[in-house]
């Protein structure tokens, strides 16, 4: 196997580069690196943070892109899929690749052999779904695009026995923006732009993926105070997701006194990030090759303010929410993943921690983190469901309100001397970035060529739960908590469809 | 019976084929006229609609802020619509899909007259950073009338609720409210 043996911190091409003869060779070592074995509440050692089709000089590439948990070597795995060889699906083994394959599919017209679920995903209005269940008092129940009160467009076909959700498919990419091809030929600084508006409530995660990932690529080592404000704003994105699907999860349950005092809080944590900002939704406020130009010392006291206040607020009713018998009673047991299937489906975020997997980017990659208050939040019942995700979520919150307060302290505590990029910048490069986000890992993967973006993949954290919550939905519930499962995950159409 | 057939005889879906004998309406002047009898008739109580017909979730963030205890848009009369059957306002966001198009078309066919189409944020008026992607189709106006543009990425609740009180024609009423 061919490596490159030295690496520097910053490297002009990825650490380990493999162009694999065959794509035979291509799955083996995919599956080998890969597979999380059962058991091991560990995160297997190497993550798959991107899969997909990179266009070639000539021909369109398999890419497959892994990084070493607790290491900064990452691998990128590539195969020709221009020869006329076949493609064995992997699907079958590593149902993580089910819907990923079926993109590389429709993008190149190359076929995975035996896959088992073969649809077209990027064109969801040109395919109509099939009922899957069959036998008497089986009955089809569309809904979507246009859906519930205020909520993104996406299509899910219920087949219900009764009251009795037998199977469902969700079909997604209906805001297929194609922002990854969108950004081919952009400047650094356009692609952020664009990352930004992936999923607005992950513009922190996403923008500082993707600034990392370029900043990687033209081998730039961003300073810890750097650092540390990029993930101050990915932990204050977390505060208002978090009481976003908690009230969210309230509201599903019926419970509105819940649902208004923790939108409330919601509100309170967007209001806190226009003041630092001027962007409720953080936009710009990761710079590339550098940080923002705010005074912490003189925002210190009315960030703590706030923060405590709204930190009050949320223990207060999630408290009062825990106590409610009829709040609990609606979320135990509902929307339950099973532990095989976060195994399986290499889940990431909070749904993987509600099976109490212990994955997260902040405790795989400890860098910058240690000493900010940050444990990883895996639920103690870890039984997947609705209860386990509520949990995590409101333990998150804890961690993350501690991280905050931390982090906030040690800006206002440090000189910044920001260095800054050099002019001379190389004009080419590879880079990888990737972020703990609320819903769970996103990683941008990025190929400058000539001082311009060649290639530019996404994958968020909805893009590896997607798959799962058909199966965690049909999973013993009813139609009538439909709403409590789609509220505890808590996941982004926009994320995936990109 | 309703005397001015332009309010409710078009909330069926007009098919050439089906319904070939019924004249057709005249929509373009049918929307010229809408607005103004949708501030009489519907002044003082909006449902509305929203469709996201590919935005990046921040707005439809923002759509749903309008319902938290800061700015409670209830107590103005509006409230959102589970079905665009119900509704007199469609919001839309986000930047229009290919996908999206027919879905936002058969939703604005689902409404009862009178109606109006509020575009909400960069990407319906204009298409903001996606505009040159080719999975685009255009402004929302070039598929459906737009009745009242609310620019901002996102734009903040006040400026929804300011769009929503102008639409329905009762901006003095609101800044004496507010």
């Amino acid at each position: 196997m061919h490596t490159v043996p030295e690496r520097n911190f910053v490297p002009a091409m990825p650490s380990n580069s493999y162009h694999a003869p065959s794509l035979a060779d291509f799955s083996n070592m995919l599956l080998n690196r890969c597979l999380r074995t059962a058991s091991d509440d560990d995160a297997p050692t190497w993550q798959l943070l991107y899969y997909g089709v990179i266009q070639e000089t000539h021909s369109n590439a398999l890419l497959a892109v892994l990084v070493r948990s607790g290491s900064e070597e990452q691998f990128w795995l590539t195969a020709d899929l221009s020869t006329r060889e076949p493609w064995p699906s992997l699907a079958n083994d590593w149902p993580a690749l089910l819907w990923p394959e079926r993109e590389v599919w429709e993008r190149t017209g190359y076929e995975p052999l035996d896959h088992p679920d073969l649809l077209p995903i990027l064109h969801p209005h040109l395919v109509d779904l099939e009922s899957r269940a069959e036998g008497a008092g089986v009955f089809s129940l569309p809904l979507g695009p246009v859906r519930a009160d205020v909520s993104e467009s996406a299509f899910f076909l219920f087949d219900t026995v009764g009251e009795q959700i037998m199977h469902l498919q969700p079909q997604l990419f209906y805001k297929h923006r194609g922002i990854e091809q969108l950004a081919i030929g952009k400047t650094a600084e356009d692609v952020l732009l664009l990352a930004e508006r992936i999923s607005g409530t992950s513009t922190a995660a996403h923008a500082s993926a993707c600034a990392s990932a370029l900043e990687q690529a033209l081998r730039w080592q961003p300073p810890n105070h750097v650092l540390w404000e990029r993930q101050l704003w990915v932990e204050l994105e977390r505060l208002y997701n978090h009481a976003h699907d908690l009230s969210q999860l309230a509201s599903a349950a019926g419970m509105t006194v819940g649902q208004a005092q923790l939108a409330r809080v919601k509100e309170e944590c967007l209001r806190l990030a226009a003041d630092l900002t001027g962007s409720r939704y953080l936009r710009g406020a990761v710079k590339l090759f550098g940080s923002s130009n705010i005074n912490w010392r003189l925002s210190l006291p009315h960030l703590e303010a706030s923060l405590s206040a709204a930190d009050d607020r949320l223990n207060h009713f999630v408290r009062l929410l825990s106590r409610t018998p009829t709040f609990i009673d609606r979320l135990v047991g509902t929307g339950t993943v099973k532990r095989e299937w976060a195994d399986k489906y290499s889940l990431v975020g909070v749904t993987a921690r509600a099976c109490g997997v212990k994955t997260d980017i902040r405790h795989d990659f400890p860098t910058h983190y240690t000493g900010t208050g940050y444990e990883i939040c895996t639920s103690s019942m870890a039984t997947g469901d609705a209860k386990s995700r509520f949990d995590v979520r409101v333990d998150e919150w804890n961690v993350s309100v501690r991280m905050v307060r931390s982090l906030t302290r040690r800006l206002a505590n440090t000189e910044r001397n920001d260095i800054p990029a050099s002019r001379n910048l190389p004009r080419e490069g590879w880079g990888v970035g990737f972020v703990e986000g609320a819903r769970g890992r996103v990683a941008h993967v990025v190929v400058v060529a000539d001082g311009r973006t060649k290639f530019y993949g996404v994958r968020s954290a909805s893009s590896w739960i997607w798959p799962v919550f058909g199966l965690a939905t049909a999973n013993g519930n009813i139609q009538t908590d439909f709403p409590v499962i789609d509220a505890s995950f808590g996941l982004s159409c926009a994320g995936m469809d990109r | 019976m309703i005397k001015d057939p332009s309010i409710a005889s078009h909330s069926f879906s007009v098919s050439p084929d089906t319904y070939s004998t019924v004249p057709k309406p005249d929509w373009q002047q049918m929307d010229d006229t809408t607005l103004r009898q949708f501030q009489k008739k519907f002044g003082h109580s909006l449902h509305i609609r929203h469709i996201d017909v590919g935005s990046c979730n921040a707005c439809e963030s923002e759509v749903l802020a309008l319902s938290n205890p800061y700015y409670n848009f209830h107590r103005l009369g509006f409230f959102f619509a589970s079905s665009p059957r119900h509704a007199d306002v469609l919001l839309v966001t986000g930047a229009l899909t290919k996908a999206m198009k027919d879905v936002l078309m058969a939703t604005y066919e689902a409404m009862p007259r009178p109606r109006i189409v509020i575009a909400a944020g960069v990407c319906p008026i204009h298409g903001g950073v996606f505009r040159d992607s080719e999975q685009f189709v255009g402004p929302v106006e070039s598929v459906i009338p737009v009745d009242a543009h609310i620019p901002g990425c996102p734009p903040t609740p006040y400026a929804l609720i300011h769009g929503l009180l102008l639409a329905s024609g009762r901006m003095e009423e609101g800044a004496e409210r507010a």
